[in-house]
């Protein structure tokens, strides 16, 4: 890695961090997570910055490694109950109303989140937080859409099997 | 939502297609599709606006620990390698008298911590924008901190005119989880010489070491975050915002 330079550093920076911290809060409602999360993204992406020369690549490689980085800390259990409200609701299509379905909804995650392969979680994110179609999540994740299409239906799959066992 | 292309919100583009679009790439899909629609814009607008000045320090310093941690592993690498050719020529001499030889530990991780943020405004005549890290400040323009304590329930925000003896312009207790902008405005004076604002986030009051802090060196469970704001002649007043 050569050294830092401030001018580029700093002009990558301005343009690129605030498109980091919008995905990071996508994922994390906890503002803070957020913040932290988008930080340390960023630190990866300037050790690959020549991917700053082509927004196509560098936004492809932003959001896989910010939704890697985010299921890793989830299952790491870095991340508190409130800032995983949003991947909480990926996995139900809604917010739960009642603090049963809540707590339910939450267990649901903790079992999601343990036992689900992160090709799976990788692509319901980008799929339910992201709005990304089939082939933009191909490019992303560097799959066949048909393997996206197994993955989030196996992710449903899931899912079902998950409420039905509740 | 087997078998269908796009996911739940189908009427809009992906957030990826409009982040490629504030980069500049938007297709003709998703041109056609921001000119009507005040959602999208206003995402493609907000990813335009400056992100907050504190964390540019967290992630500098992240940046130049993962170069120190990278350098540091190939003096390591090279010391071993050559330590290794040595110690295989001692061992001919000295086998058995020789200490198994002792690899220093690994370099330690440090994290980006630095969560707490601020935000200023600088308010110039009727205007108020986010000041960009860079952007100078004229006599008469007024300050005013938005803060992201990131856990920490104490806020100070000092003006550093003189080294020795900076004055205290905010104190107070802040919401750990919450983005607070601060009840005060302050406003520059005609003075010359940069704007210099400390802000100090804690758990509870801090007796001030200012010749510490000023060097960097501050005790664990309180952050201080410096800026220094140029003064001259700024921008003229055109597009407004503000907290």
């Amino acid at each position: 890695m050569p050294p830092l330079d401030e001018s580029s550093f700093e002009d990558c920076y301005r343009k690129v961090f605030p498109l980091v911290l919008a995905k990071c809060r996508r994922m994390l409602r906890g503002d803070a997570d957020a913040m932290d999360l988008a930080q340390e993204v960023f630190v990866r992406l300037w050790q690959h910055r020549e991917l700053v020369q082509d927004p196509q690549a560098l936004t492809a490689w932003l959001y896989r490694a910010s939704t890697r980085l985010v299921i890793d800390r989830a299952r790491q259990r870095k991340l508190g109950q409130e800032s995983l409200a949003h991947l909480q609701q990926t996995l139900e299509d809604g917010a739960p109303n009642d603090a049963e379905a809540r707590f339910s909804s939450r267990r649901r995650l903790r079992s999601m989140l343990a036992d689900c392969p992160e090709s799976e979680l990788e692509a319901a994110i980008l799929s339910r937080l992201d709005r990304l179609t089939h082939p933009e999540i191909a490019e992303v994740v560097g799959a066949s859409e048909r393997t996206v299409r197994r993955l989030l239906g196996r992710f449903d799959e899931r899912v079902v099997a998950l409420k039905e066992i509740a | 939502m087997p078998g269908s292309q796009r996911a739940p919100s189908a009427l809009h583009p992906s957030y990826l297609a409009l982040d490629r679009a504030a980069l500049g790439g938007a297709s003709s899909e998703v041109t056609e599709h921001l000119a009507g629609c005040e959602e999208c814009q206003n995402h493609v607008r907000a990813l335009g606006d400056a992100p907050p000045v504190s964390a540019l320090a967290s992630v500098r310093a992240g940046i130049a620990q993962a170069l120190e941690r990278r350098q540091k592993a190939r003096r390591l690498h090279w010391v071993g390698a050559t330590s290794a050719l040595l110690a295989a020529a001692c061992l001919l001499l000295l086998i058995g008298r020789t200490k198994p030889p002792v690899a220093d530990p690994p370099p330690p991780y440090v994290g980006v911590k630095g969560l707490s943020s601020v935000w200023i405004y600088v308010k110039h005549g009727s205007a108020t924008k986010l000041w960009d890290g860079k952007q100078a400040v004229a006599g008469g323009d007024r300050l005013r901190l938005k803060v992201d304590p990131a856990g920490y329930r104490r806020v100070e925000v000092y003006s550093v005119k003189n080294a020795n003896a900076p004055e205290l312009l905010y104190s107070g207790s802040v919401a750990p989880t919450q983005s607070v902008t601060l009840p005060d405005a302050w406003e520059i004076d005609s003075e010359p010489g940069a704007e210099r604002l400390l802000v100090v986030f804690s758990n509870g009051p801090v007796k001030p070491n200012f010749s510490h802090w000023l060097r960097g060196q501050v005790e664990p469970g309180v952050v201080v975050l410096p800026f220094v704001l140029p003064k001259g002649a700024p921008a003229s007043p055109d597009a407004s915002s503000g907290p």
